[in-house]
């Protein structure tokens, strides 16, 4: 196993030497955005926090639910992020054909690619956990040796969740078709319902609200899972009451090592089956034209744009990673909203249902900056060996260019604007906000898509063959600082607004939102069109 | 002895049998060459001897050892050079070979020494520290080279191996190769170029459609088919 983390760590410190030696901006603005974010997180939940203690006793009840609530998301989302990464690990990874046909005994390079899938879908969740406990540590004036000790908790959770992303990826990889999977997924869903259906009545007041009554509250209490194991733990430990938080870790810790166990002595075997069933085509397929293509063929639209939006559909759903993501994520915030009306957030007070609808806009723009990252960034480089047959085409760069923008923001805008327009619904926000929040979506989803093909374009490495490895590049941060950014700063301008314009209800107020919206229409499309004409210039310069 | 031994092949995908009723056996220093059309099966076949592919029936033996059973100690002995290898690249050419030796438990002085022979012959000695990802394409496929040379397999499979390499590095390679062979290592070729096979190979094996159909010397195949050139023998055999 040495000799894995070995390359791992020899790999990083060469990236690291190179950007430091020959790239000192390049360092510089990295390093300076790592601090910046980390910083700005921190201040955004301390803030956050203040603002829930000054409430006093309801304050405390909903740190306390957010505690639990957070833990909940944050399992899901590693176990998602986890099993969509070590398949890519495994199967969509040129190493491990290497590895394989190297004298490594299987359960090693199962366990290696186990271990980088760990690190990387959960680094980000445990940076935040840290600074919410560091933010809640100051707020409440307790010790911050309360921050180490968490790690202890911290730690086998993460294992915890990425155990069970690894038990959902055996499972569909080695039991189940995509039909199948999809049954599944509405089974579990199903089950959770249950699980989280209320005992009592929904009266929608803020004391139901506040009990442990929503289902999702519910779901993250249940003493039997582990994310509830790691909040009682740490409120134990907080309140002084050792032993019994000691029994908690004790869950936590003996769970982690039945996983690791079963991974020790089971994952090199399940590793080869897989292997040998999705890394090697097993069968010749043949496509045939659909519907959805003939359709398309047959409409008024020039003849080259239909051909390229064919084609990045196709590569879009031949390719599991992508389209899984798509579903699942842009699918549970479906899921969530079509159920706002049980969790009686339209019964709120006005005040409440603005935040709520704003936190909507915000995730779901948080969304299409991931996917902005995640599917538009990497287009140029993914066109990699073939980009010299757009480079000789007749057909200008400026015609593919557009293809790419339009495909890419329309899907986008389309699903969100969708997605925002059921909140809207079914939170029963009134016409000002659902019109703004709407437009805010569409002009964010241009934004955010301009922003990614524009760096994408700049940055393009014609060298990488999986969309991962240009993700996590150089200008694949870049654009994660950027788009995370713009979706940050856009929520806080139009959360704080509208509060005001809630608060005071005055006619000027209004106006003043409606200024704040046209200049920051006008910035963001300042913005892309910037972003788009320095890369469209770069790429148009790029040598093949 | 034979350092390969491939006992009724079989490799099926879905309905589509890829490799059938194939039996090879390769001797120590013996240069085998297989030859076939595109889809024949080649390249198939070598990843089922190096274990890449799971075969649908049959049994692989690589010096003597299973490949189903004793998968790590056969693979000890065996070098395979893929048509497009994998490189880590960010690693420089010695932190590759580096790690490329821990693998396979050589020790550190010898690892150097052979590292540092190996990198004069293929002439890398001056970019050793330079990242593999800055490198060009043959001395990306020269690297490979030496990564399969320095633990000193006892069978060498090697696919389509002069893809993208100048005369120099052709010549070279040949050169290695063929000297290797005198060393007593055995190496399995596939390619399409059929005047490597000629210079090269003491056996020659044609694939065609999942089948070997042919299998022998030059000589041999010569008098079998009572054709001119190899190239004669393989159009004939191939033909559709």
């Amino acid at each position: 196993m040495y000799i894995f983390v070995w390359v791992r760590i020899r790999s990083l410190k060469n990236i690291f030497k190179d950007y430091f030696h020959h790239r000192n901006f390049s360092f510089f603005i990295i390093v300076f955005s790592i601090f910046v974010s980390t910083l700005g997180i921190y201040l955004a939940v301390w803030k956050g926090l203040n603002f829930l203690v000054s409430l006093g006793g309801i304050g405390s009840i909903i740190i306390n639910k957010l505690f639990y609530i957070l833990f909940f998301i944050i399992f899901f989302m590693i176990a998602i992020s986890f099993s969509l990464l070590l398949y890519s690990f495994s199967f969509r990874n040129r190493e491990t054909e290497f590895l394989i046909s190297l004298p490594i005994p299987y359960y090693k390079i199962s366990l290696c690619k186990f271990l980088e899938a760990v690190i990387l879908s959960s680094w980000i969740p445990l940076v935040t956990l840290v600074i919410f406990i560091a933010g809640y540590v100051k707020i409440s004036n307790l010790s911050s040796l309360l921050v180490f000790s968490s790690l202890i908790y911290f730690l086998p959770f993460l294992l915890i969740s990425s155990f069970f992303g690894y038990l959902v990826y055996v499972v569909v990889l080695k039991f189940f078709s995509f039909k199948k999977t999809v049954i599944f997924a509405i089974f579990l869903l199903v089950i959770f319902y249950f699980i989280g259906k209320p005992n009592y009545k929904n009266t929608g007041d803020i004391l139901y609200m506040l009990s442990d009554e929503i289902i999702f509250i519910k779901l993250s209490r249940l003493w039997f899972l582990p994310f509830s194991w790691v909040t009682r733990g740490l409120i134990n430990l907080e309140e002084g009451k050792f032993l019994r938080s000691f029994l908690f870790l004790a869950n936590l810790v003996s769970l982690t090592l039945v996983g690791i166990s079963f991974i020790l002595n089971k994952g090199g075997e399940i590793f080869l089956e897989l292997f040998y069933k999705y890394s090697i085509p097993k069968h010749r397929g043949y496509y045939y034209k659909s519907s959805w293509e003939k359709v398309l063929d047959n409409s008024k639209l020039p003849r080259w744009f239909i051909n390229f939006v064919i084609k990045d559909i196709k590569l879009f759903m031949r390719e599991p990673t992508l389209w899984s993501q798509f579903l699942i994520f842009f699918g549970l915030l479906f899921f969530y909203f079509i159920n706002l009306r049980k969790l009686s957030y339209h019964n709120l007070d006005p005040i409440w249902k603005n935040l709520i609808t704003f936190l909507n806009t915000f995730s779901i723009l948080s969304i299409v900056s991931a996917f902005g990252i995640r599917f538009v960034f990497p287009q140029w480089s993914l066109e990699g060996r073939n980009y010299w047959i757009l480079k000789l085409s007749p057909l200008p760069l400026k015609k593919i260019y557009l293809e790419k923008f339009l495909f890419s923001s329309i899907v986008m805008s389309l699903v969100s604007s969708l997605l925002i327009f059921i909140s809207n619904y079914m939170v029963q926000i009134e016409r000002f906000t659902s019109y703004l929040t709407s437009s805010i979506i569409i002009v964010g989803s241009f934004s955010l898509v301009s922003f990614s093909l524009g760096l994408g374009a700049y940055f393009a490495d014609f060298k990488v063959d999986y969309y991962l490895k240009a993700v996590e590049s150089w200008g694949g941060f870049i654009t994660l600082v950027l788009n995370f950014a713009y979706v940050v700063i856009t929520a806080f301008i139009f959360i704080l607004l509208t509060h005001f314009f809630i608060l005071r209800s005055e006619m000027p107020l209004k106006r003043v939102v409606i200024l704040i919206y046209y200049i920051w229409v006008a910035i963001s499309v300042f913005l892309g069109l910037l972003l788009t004409n320095l890369g469209f210039k770069k790429l148009k310069a790029k040598e093949y | 002895m034979f350092v390969v031994r491939a006992e009724n092949l079989y490799k099926r995908f879905n309905e589509h049998w890829v490799v059938e009723n194939l039996n090879l056996s390769i001797r120590e220093g013996e240069f085998y060459c297989l030859l076939g059309p595109n889809g024949a099966g080649k390249t198939t076949t070598l990843k089922l001897l190096v274990g890449l592919l799971k075969p649908t029936k049959g049994k692989i033996y690589i010096g003597g050892f299973s490949l189903d059973t004793m998968a790590e100690q056969a693979k000890k002995l065996v070098g395979f050079i893929p048509d497009t290898p994998f490189l880590y690249e960010n690693l420089t050419a010695i932190e590759f070979l580096e790690f490329i030796g821990t693998i396979f438990y050589i020790d550190k002085d010898t690892l150097k020494e052979r590292i540092n022979f190996y990198l004069d012959v293929f002439g890398l000695e001056e970019a050793k520290n330079i990242l593999l990802r800055d490198y060009s394409h043959g001395m990306r496929q020269r690297i490979i080279y030496i990564a399969n040379l320095i633990h000193k397999p006892k069978v060498l499979l090697v696919d389509e191996p002069l893809v993208g390499l100048d005369p120099q590095g052709i010549n070279l390679i040949k050169r290695v190769l063929k000297e290797k062979t005198k060393e007593g290592m055995a190496i399995v070729m596939s390619t399409h170029i059929l005047q490597i096979a000629e210079q090269l190979a003491d056996r020659v094996g044609i694939m065609d459609r999942g089948k070997l159909i042919v299998e022998g010397s030059l000589e041999e195949l010569k008098k079998k088919i009572k054709e001119g050139s190899l190239e004669d023998i393989f159009f004939m055999l191939t033909q559709r």
